[in-house]
């Protein structure tokens, strides 16, 4: 296998002298290339092929989030990550839609090594690069005609904060957007196991009004095709019920994780969908769920690692249509994503795609965790459903 | 048509002693009209009785007396006077029934009646004429005309007056006054009786009544009771009542605007002394009017109390725009309040002619202690704004290096382990323990260790990451340095400052702001240093280059910002231009006026140039701007190098 490639962009020249010296001793493992100014390193990028880009943001010329939106639409497949010494919210906005990750001056290289690390893994064992394209290219999570109201809504002068909350824990592209930028470090504090609630809280309003309109601009203007959007309200649907579900199945330290697991759960669906008659001629195939041959989870689960969201939400969405067979000590949280997961396939609110699996849920239902406590858990699953149409046809007015 | 006389006449009166003493002239004429007997002159018995006639007239008495048949007849002509004058005569001419043909005529002279009856008839004109004058002025003159008699009746009204009372003006005549005037009457009555009782006129009793035509609008009228007496007779009282309803409108308008004002007025005589003052002034200088009034203002509120002694009043600026006779607009001055604090007054002082001798003044001050504490808290939060501004490019500024820094270190502290771990192969190659290995085996084993520390990558990037890292250091110590210097406290003296360093300060605070979109060029000229307050000077020069950033920020081409300095006369110059888009001609005029901005809401308080020109007329010195739209912008300061002119 060929080196791993890295290029890295800053406009002030000892940034690049001190990350060449301080990642020397990677340079066994990666190929760098330095460069001080977008221009050139969209040239480079069309000679080579890299698999990450390291950029600074605020360049004379082409700044960062110009350079990484190009990048976005002529090299899906490279991974993007900020290096940014800024620290005003507006800037980190802006490129909170072009970059993957995001890491703030001074950032120890350890650091660095990591997220270029982790981004040089890829998570589809069948489909390592298309997927990475695929997924590399999404820059915003595409959202239902009935819900872009509720995201206008959210962006009013007036909007307060239980209204943020409530809109970003039933926008998929939302809770992945706040789950990007709080698991990075660019915010300052270091990652922690958070609810899309307390994210919002500590935001606030006005950051997540500018995270959801940086969102809302990128989304496409024209319909969707009927058939998919009925295609998608469906899996809306069965998301936001799993993870109304969810709250009740996971073990309260889990709770946070499990809820965004299973909004996120069919991520990969969104963002191909979105593609079907896009410019690129992208085949989408609804029965095989793939698109142009890579399945739509392997899809989703790339954009969740692309975009560092924390480990055990990409595991649990991954694994949503796997068997489980948890330990018995606990749940964990893929365990009790797939539990809700079946527990909705009963409801209004299934998916057809998926199936019943009827022994495998009665076998989850068993659970010491969950017969420890006295739910009717196909009752529970009803309500949860009902939640989630009830929130559907409130985002239809 | 002769009366039966009334007895025979009393013995001893015979007809010619009745005769003679008539007041007449009595002929007896013959048929042929002659005089047959005269009771006295002119005509002697025998002479024709025309002969006495005027020429002029005989012709008509004669043709008269030959129409005449056997009645009684009257003429009247000149006739001949005792003394040859002539005069007018009525004759009567009367038929004697006894003796027929015979007349009997009587003449009376008729001149001085007939003066009489024609000074009666130019008297009669004359009254006429004065009561249609009289009548004319009444009903034309907006004002109401009257007449009482002494029996309280109104002899006399015009239409004004009357359409204070009640029904039509011709039914109101000779009505019991308190009848017709119902409204009216009660407010004049008392005048009335003491102008009948002094025979005085009693004027300047205010009294409310409507107008003709406006029935429901009651205006204010100037009552006067005139007593009319003819011949040391008291005839009666004249009303007259002036409709004064503007002028008092007006005086209340003035009144009103006078006291409830918010600036303070006072008006002072030829001497300065307090003729009136409103009631904000009253008010701010803690003195009531009638304690001030004729006392000299600048002695009790005006002095400069910080001066130790009082101004004397000959140096007093405000004495002097008054004796000048020209209205100023503003002169800040201080006022002392009654307590003896002080507050800072902006005057406006116009000369007022009292007619004679000096001109006295009204002086319009307004409080500006509040005025003067929101220009300190604007010029604080447009610090605060800039320093929030600066703060994010601040800590790029810092942590840019410190990145840097970091990764040198590390380097550092890797190239250390690897030279160690070389340094550690030589001593063993060095060792006596090795024995008798051989000169060779020992030189390939440091080769060998010298490969994997890679030495020539270390020896040469070592040096340059030494030397990298102490740049880095010294950048954020002089950062720092700047930041420190920049945000330098003004005491409220003014000190001396280099100014072509303050600019280099600045720059090096605002860099963040400046270097993606422009470069910058100082064409810094040899300054002495200036007398100024440096704090407050680079905030402005931060508020000129960052404008002239954002001037450059949406241009397609790299901009350039070009800052001099130099001296001219007594003055520094400095210049901020930049090659930006400028500033159209018909907003020049705005931007330094507060709250004036061009920049998106959230993004300026507009406040940063008009705290500039602020802070250069506070030094005595002055700012203007140059902008040709599509070249640039050119900002150019000027301050006196000694400091503020009057500044002590």
């Amino acid at each position: 296998m060929s080196r791993a490639r890295a290029l890295f962009v800053d406009d002030e020249p000892r940034i690049l002298d001190g990350l060449r010296r301080s990642l020397r001793g990677k340079r066994g493992e990666w190929e760098m290339a330095f460069v001080s100014d977008g221009a050139e390193a969209l040239e480079l990028l069309a000679q080579q092929p890299y698999d990450v880009v390291v950029s600074d943001m605020r360049m004379p010329g082409m700044d960062g989030a110009e350079l990484l939106t190009n990048v976005s639409r002529r090299h899906p497949e490279v991974a993007r990550v900020v290096l940014s010494g800024h620290i005003e919210p507006e800037a980190a906005i802006q490129v909170a839609v072009a970059g993957h990750r995001f890491l703030t001056k001074p950032s120890d290289a350890e650091s660095l090594i990591a997220v270029i690390e982790q981004l040089l893994i890829r998570t589809s064992s069948a489909h390592q690069d298309e997927a990475r394209r695929i997924a590399g290219g999404v820059r915003a999570i595409p959202t239902l005609p009935e819900h872009t109201d509720g995201i206008i809504g959210l962006l009013a002068p007036d909007a307060n904060l239980s209204y943020a909350v409530q809109m970003a824990m039933h926008d998929v592209g939302l809770t992945a957007k706040l789950l990007q930028l709080s698991n990075s470090r660019f915010f300052g504090s270091r990652p922690r196991n958070s609810s899309v609630e307390s994210i919002v809280n500590a935001m606030g309003v006005p950051m997540v009004q500018a995270v959801a309109g940086a969102g809302h601009v990128l989304r496409p203007t024209s319909a969707w095709d009927p058939a998919i959007e009925q295609h998608l309200r469906t899996a809306w649907r069965h998301a936001v019920a799993t993870a109304c579900l969810v709250d009740f199945v996971a073990s309260p330290a889990n709770r946070p994780h499990a809820q965004a697991a299973a909004l996120l759960q069919d991520v990969g669906r969104l963002v191909c969908l979105a593609a079907v008659g896009d410019k690129e001629g992208s085949a989408v195939d609804l029965d095989a769920e793939t698109r142009d041959g890579v399945p739509f989870r392997d899809v989703g689960v790339e954009l969740l690692h692309l975009w560092g969201l924390p480990p055990p939400i990409v595991t649990a969405v991954a694994q949503r249509d796997a068997e489980q067979t948890p330990d018995l000590s606990g749940l964990g949280v893929a365990a009790a994503v797939r539990t809700a997961h079946l527990l909705i396939q009963g409801t209004e609110s299934a998916c057809p795609a998926a199936g019943r699996h009827e022994e495998e849920l009665a076998q989850l239902l068993s659970h010491p965790q969950l017969k420890a406590q006295a739910v009717d858990w196909r009752r529970a699953a009803d309500e949860a459903s009902r939640q989630a149409g009830l929130w559907h046809s409130h985002g239809r007015h | 048509m002769a009366a039966a006389p009334a007895g025979p006449l009393p013995p001893g009166i015979d007809a010619a002693v009745l005769a003679a003493a008539l007041p007449h002239a009595v002929w007896v004429l013959t048929e042929a009209g002659a005089i047959e007997f005269a009771n006295r002159g002119p005509g002697r018995p025998g002479e024709p009785w025309s002969s006495l006639v005027h020429p002029e007239d005989l012709a008509a008495v004669e043709s008269t007396v030959a129409a005449a048949d056997a009645t009684p007849y009257e003429l009247e002509c000149r006739l001949e006077r005792v003394d040859g004058s002539f005069g007018r005569h009525s004759v009567r001419f009367t038929p004697v029934d006894a003796r027929p043909g015979s007349w009997i005529a009587t003449g009376t002279d008729v001149e001085e009646r007939a003066a009489l009856r024609e000074e009666l008839t130019g008297t009669r004109r004359c009254v006429t004429e004065t009561l249609s004058l009289l009548e004319a002025l009444e009903a034309a003159a907006p004002a109401g005309f009257g007449f009482v008699d002494s029996g309280s009746r109104l002899i006399r009204v015009n239409e004004t007056l009357a359409a204070m009372g009640s029904g039509p003006r011709a039914e109101q005549l000779g009505r019991p006054v308190h009848e017709v005037l119902p409204g009216v009457w009660p407010q004049i009555e008392a005048n009335y009786r003491r102008a009948w009782q002094t025979e005085k006129a009693i004027v300047g009793t205010m009294v409310t009544a409507p107008s003709p035509g406006e029935a429901d609008v009651p205006r204010a009228w100037l009552a006067g009771c005139y007593p009319v007496r003819v011949e040391d007779r008291m005839m009666g009282v004249g009303l007259v009542l002036v409709d004064v309803t503007e002028r008092e409108q007006a005086q209340a308008f003035r009144s009103v605007i006078m006291d409830d004002m918010a600036e303070g007025l006072y008006t002072v005589d030829g001497d300065g002394k307090l003729t009136s003052m409103n009631r904000a002034a009253s008010e701010m200088l803690g003195w009531a009017e009638k304690d001030l009034l004729g006392l000299s203002v600048h002695a009790t509120v005006h002095a400069v109390p910080w001066h130790g002694t009082p101004q004397p009043e000959s140096e007093c600026p405000l004495r002097h725009i008054r004796t000048a006779g020209q209205a100023v607009q503003t002169v800040d001055e201080t006022f002392v309040r009654r307590d003896g604090t002080t507050f800072g007054v902006a005057c406006s002082v116009a000369p007022l002619e009292t007619g004679g001798g000096q001109p006295g003044a009204v002086v319009t001050f307004r409080d500006m202690t509040e005025v003067r504490r929101a220009e300190l808290e604007a010029r604080h939060d447009q610090k605060l704004e800039s320093l929030g501004r600066l703060s994010a490019g601040l800590a790029h500024e810092i942590n840019t290096p410190i990145q840097f820094v970091g990764d040198n270190t590390r380097f550092l502290a890797d190239a250390y382990q690897d030279m160690l771990d070389l340094l550690l192969v030589y001593r063993e190659c060095m060792a006596p323990a090795l024995g008798e290995l051989r000169w060779s085996e020992r030189t390939e084993r440091a080769q060998r260790a010298e490969a994997k520390a890679d030495l020539e990558y270390l020896a040469a990037e070592i040096p340059a990451a030494v030397s990298q890292s102490l740049e880095g250091v010294e950048r954020v110590a002089s950062l720092v340095r700047a930041m420190k210097s920049f945000s330098y406290k003004d005491s409220t003296e003014q000190s001396y400052a280099d100014l072509n360093e303050a600019v280099r300060t600045t720059l090096t605070v605002a860099r963040n702001e400046v270097k993606y979109v422009a470069d910058v060029v100082l064409d810094l000229g040899e300054l002495p240093d200036v007398l100024c307050h440096l704090g407050d000077l680079n905030q402005v020069f931060l508020n000129l280059l960052v404008n002239a950033a954002d001037a450059l920020k949406d241009q397609a081409e790299r901009g350039e910002i070009r800052i001099s300095s130099r001296t001219d006369g007594p003055a520094a110059v400095l210049t901020f231009a930049d090659n930006g888009t400028g500033i159209p001609a018909d907003i020049q005029q705005s931007i330094f006026e507060p709250f004036f901005t061009t920049k998106e809401v959230g993004k300026g308080t507009g406040q940063g140039l008009a705290l500039a020109r602020a802070v250069l007329e506070k030094h005595g010195g002055s700012i203007e701007v140059r902008s040709v739209v599509g070249e640039g912008t050119e900002f150019i300061l000027r301050l006196p190098i000694a400091g503020k002119p009057d500044a002590a």
